[in-house]
């Protein structure tokens, strides 16, 4: 995949993953590429700026909980209401575009 | 120092306070359950380990976005404030300076209030210990000049460097929550992406894996392996206090820990408001017993505020032929101790503590960028 279009895409692809509950980062990592059968290889450290950075404008909430497996606390982070409203907005916005690309596609003349 | 620790801190290396300690234990909570998923596959820790830290990416790519989220919007309100001190009658001006004898190379010295203290990055300092300013197009002409490969895009967004006998691209990015605000002369704050702040360049320097220095004073030169530039010429002087304090700023924030006085809320900065500090200062010259002149020192003390203990970092001072240093402080009789240990220990009163640092004038090594002055070799004459 282009890496600039996953970067564009980042915080869409990280508020669609968390949409449903709450995970930590590697969780969320492994939940991209399990969901897309690898199509999204994050670099991982990069994720994390991208979900401090939407921390910090309210659309996600993080909190250190115990680890399922035990060992050091894991920071999970959680969509708030103001982040399920951006997503919403997010989505519409890239499938307006998606079907904008399409419609630009010029249909293959059918030969006679 | 293992590859882990070492890995965490250029992770975190921008970062300070509360956000320091969130992103390094979150760092080190993926290291752990990582290596421990592949241990689970057969790998030996090592092995493990390895590749988690690949996985990872280049640390310097994580500090530089956090440096993205938290760093600069704290810059952006510093600067609100002298702004702010600018529109109560101070001026703001833009000073030029000259690198490598050919290219001029801008830079804007927050000196809005000359001699005033201001508060920056957490520490209340002279405002001309403060914001530096390198202008983008003109470090990069010098640095071509000087066979680094330098990449950028149109909008300087990104800007990468590539130094001779280096395997490792450091790569700035500007996203638009860390655009750099620049001070200029009666317009107050500008969004200008020309501009990147001297303390983001040092900060990210240190990855390259060459020896860095910075040496000299009057003409302060910056030292990446077999490169060197200024960012100064005898034309178009630099303030060196404010480069010092630019390169310096980490590597203290580092080995002083500004949260370890706060014991109620560690993660949380010190009180550094008026209300909290004796604002009293008085000048102290401290005579060195060691013969090395024209060396740059930092004088950070404990102080006795209101509430609670509160940390001074001093100007950064350079000593003169006699062995001689002049700080401001608020202490009286200040009272040198011979570790950080000792700087920060709780059992004894600590009132009057102080430790002065010596630069060694090398960036690249952590440990290596402070040496402290025994308090055997100082006095303090007044």
């Amino acid at each position: 995949m282009d890496a600039n279009l996953l970067k564009g895409n980042l915080d869409l692809i990280l508020l669609t993953i968390l949409e449903h509950g709450e995970m930590y980062g590697l969780e969320i990592i492994e939940e991209a590429n399990q969901r897309t059968n690898g199509y999204f290889e994050f670099k991982e450290g990069s994720v994390y700026p991208a979900l401090h950075r939407l921390t910090v404008q309210g659309y996600l909430e993080a909190n250190f909980k115990p680890s399922p497996r035990g060992g050091m606390p894991s920071r999970y982070y959680t969509i708030t209401d103001h982040g399920k409203k951006n997503l919403i907005q997010k989505q519409a916005e890239f499938d307006q575009f998606s079907q904008a690309v399409k419609g630009l596609r010029l249909e293959p003349k059918t030969q006679s | 120092m293992t590859d882990r620790e070492r890995y965490l801190k250029l992770a975190t290396w921008s970062l300070w306070g509360q956000q320091k300690k969130i992103v390094r234990m979150e760092l080190e909570a993926h290291i752990e359950h990582k290596v421990w998923k592949y241990q689970m596959r057969g790998y030996n820790h090592t092995e493990a380990l390895e590749k988690t830290l690949a996985d990872l990416g280049q640390p310097h790519i994580i500090s530089a976005g956090m440096t993205g989220v938290y760093t600069m919007p704290n810059l952006i309100r510093r600067i609100g404030l002298i702004v702010l001190l600018s529109s109560l009658g101070l001026t703001a001006f833009n000073a030029g300076a000259q690198v490598s004898g050919t290219t001029r190379l801008p830079i804007i010295q927050c000196l809005s209030s000359l001699g005033k203290e201001v508060t920056v990055f957490g520490f209340k300092v002279q405002c001309e210990t403060g914001l530096l300013w390198i202008n983008k197009p003109s470090l990069k002409t010098t640095l071509e000049a000087l066979d680094v490969q330098v990449t950028t895009n149109k909008d300087w967004s990104k800007f990468q460097l590539l130094f001779p006998n280096s395997s490792t691209p450091i790569e700035f990015r500007f996203n638009d929550r860390s655009e750099v605000f620049s001070v200029a002369p009666n317009k107050g704050i500008l969004i200008d992406p020309e501009y990147m702040s001297a303390q983001m360049l040092f900060t990210n320097l240190q990855f390259t894996g060459l020896p860095m220095t910075l040496t000299d004073w009057e003409l302060p030169t910056i030292s990446v392996g077999n490169i060197k530039f200024q960012l100064s010429s005898q034309k178009t002087p630099i303030n060196s206090k404010t480069l010092y304090f630019s390169a310096l700023y980490s590597p203290i924030q580092d080995i002083m820990p500004i949260n370890a006085i706060n014991k109620n809320k560690p993660w949380l900065m010190p009180n550094l408001t008026p209300a909290g500090l004796e604002t009293t200062l008085s000048t102290k010259k401290i005579k060195l017993s060691r013969d090395q002149p024209n060396q740059v020192y930092v004088l950070i003390t404990r102080e006795a505020g209101t509430n609670k203990d509160a940390l001074r970092l001093h100007q950064i001072q350079v000593s003169n032929a006699n062995q001689e240093i002049e700080f401001q402080t608020g202490l009286q009789a200040p009272r040198f101790v011979e570790s950080i240990k000792k700087f920060y220990d709780e059992k004894s009163d600590s009132t009057n503590r102080a430790v002065l640092l010596q630069f060694t004038g090398r960036l690249d090594q952590y440990k290596e960028v402070f040496e402290i002055v025994p308090p055997s070799e100082i006095q303090v004459l007044q």
